[in-house]
């Protein structure tokens, strides 16, 4: 009968009274048998499950890359949060007052340079901070099962942007309130959704009047942040 | 400096508040666990790049994470990020994978574990294992290749240890049955 976790058991991780149970039945030759059996069975699964090659190399390259790259986000003395506030507010004024002429981004509704920026890889930091400074709400946008990191947010005139990073690729998904702007653009549907394609991005847009396109890296990148970027931005229009 | 222990492994580590060194604290602690993490992967059925890439999609969301890391059990929590990441990557790809306990076979009773028979299918065991339901495969990774205490798995799974038991003693009994021996086996055993 196996009256016994004997795991429990060999581990320590049991009650006293199990414990000493345990023991007395151990006196037994079936008891004992069993309990061999069991750690033998244990032995033969970790030394089986061990044999695997691992990749070590590639995977210590992956954590200092993350650790590296993910340093933006520390904890800053006060003078180097400061610092790019004041930097961003005299941007800011500058533009205003001279009236620049928009600056030229591959994208049509972004016509305007960038105002404010702010490093994190933090998807939900990001999302509040974009909410505070931002033109309008957006998603939060973290890119779930997707290989690719968060560098940056930033906020330009009635639109927004998420700087990413995968295999070595930069990415940029746009948002701005706009129901028109990728209409020029070819439909194309896959899995039921509709995405506006161009020879440099894909955008879809959602009920809130929000249009969201993806730029940078290649066309493919694209389409894999795109097709899981529309699922964590709210009221997909459906096809 | 101020700093409280955080259990890494059997080891102890100290982890600096403030966050001051967080990068080389992140590092130090997580560069132990990168094989534990790469073989979970594994065992889950990601292909070995499949694999490197959803250990780098983890390393990314606790290194976000780490702040909010509660010191304790370093391994089960990283392995509890690796695998939600790789469950909603399923999810996201349609092909859903049942966390629901399915028709799983009553506790034996009888003695399993002195019986000598199934240790010579030993080459079987991986090949079996990797057929079993993700959750009972996962419970043998996690406590007999891994080692993890009910109590780390328990954590690694987000599930209560008498749930690590009882799927890990079905786990076993499943496997006990694909590799109860062949009838020419079993002649083998006898002569």
């Amino acid at each position: 009968m196996n009256q016994f976790d004997w795991q429990e058991f060999e581990s320590g991780e049991g009650s006293e009274a199990l414990t000493q149970r345990a023991k007395e039945a151990l006196q037994q030759e079936e008891a004992k048998a069993e309990f061999e059996g069991l750690k033998a069975f244990r032995a033969a699964v970790k030394s089986e499950g061990l044999k695997e090659m691992i990749p070590v190399m590639n995977l210590e390259k992956k954590l200092s890359d993350v650790a590296r790259k993910g340093s933006h986000s520390q904890a800053k003395p006060l003078w180097l949060w400061i610092a790019p506030v004041a930097a961003t507010a005299a941007l800011a004024a500058v533009f205003f007052s001279s009236s620049l002429n928009p600056v030229s981004e591959p994208v049509p509704f972004v016509t305007t340079s960038t105002l404010a920026s702010h490093q994190s890889i933090n998807p939900q930091e990001t999302a509040l901070w974009l909410a505070s400074n931002g033109p309008t709400p957006v998603a939060e946008i973290a890119l779930k099962g997707v290989a690719c990191h968060l560098n940056q947010a930033r906020v330009g005139d009635k639109w927004v942007a998420w700087d990413f990073q995968m295999k070595d690729e930069d990415y940029t998904i746009y948002a701005k309130q706009s129901s028109d702007c990728l209409r020029k653009y070819q439909l194309v549907e896959r899995g039921g959704r509709g995405f506006y394609v161009s020879s440099k991005g894909v955008g879809w847009r959602c009920k809130a009047g929000m249009s969201y396109y993806v730029v940078g890296g290649t066309e493919e990148g694209r389409w894999q942040i795109a097709t899981q970027a529309c699922q964590e931005t709210p009221n997909l229009v459906r096809l | 400096m101020i700093a409280f222990g955080m259990q890494l492994g059997t080891a102890s580590y100290e982890k600096p508040m403030f966050g001051l060194r967080k990068e080389a604290d992140f590092e130090k602690a997580v560069k132990g666990e990168l094989s534990v993490l790469y073989r979970v992967a594994r065992r889950m059925g990601c292909s070995p790049e499949e694999a490197e890439d959803l250990v780098q999609i983890a390393l990314i969301k606790a290194y976000t994470a780490w702040g909010r890391f509660d010191g304790r059990h370093i391994r089960s929590w990283l392995i509890r990020i690796l695998r939600n990441e790789r469950l909603m990557a399923i999810r996201s790809e349609k092909n859903e994978v049942s966390l629901d306990e399915p028709d799983a076979p009553e506790p034996v009773e009888e003695p399993f574990w002195n019986q000598l028979s199934w240790k010579l299918q030993v080459d079987r065991i991986m090949e079996e294992l990797n057929q079993l339901p993700e959750i009972y495969k996962t419970a043998i990774h996690l406590c007999d290749i891994e080692q993890l205490s009910y109590e780390e798995a328990a954590e690694a799974m987000d599930i209560p240890i008498g749930t690590v038991r009882s799927r890990l003693f079905r786990a076993r009994a499943m496997l006990r049955e694909k590799l109860e021996p062949t009838s020419e086996m079993t002649q083998e055993i006898a002569r």
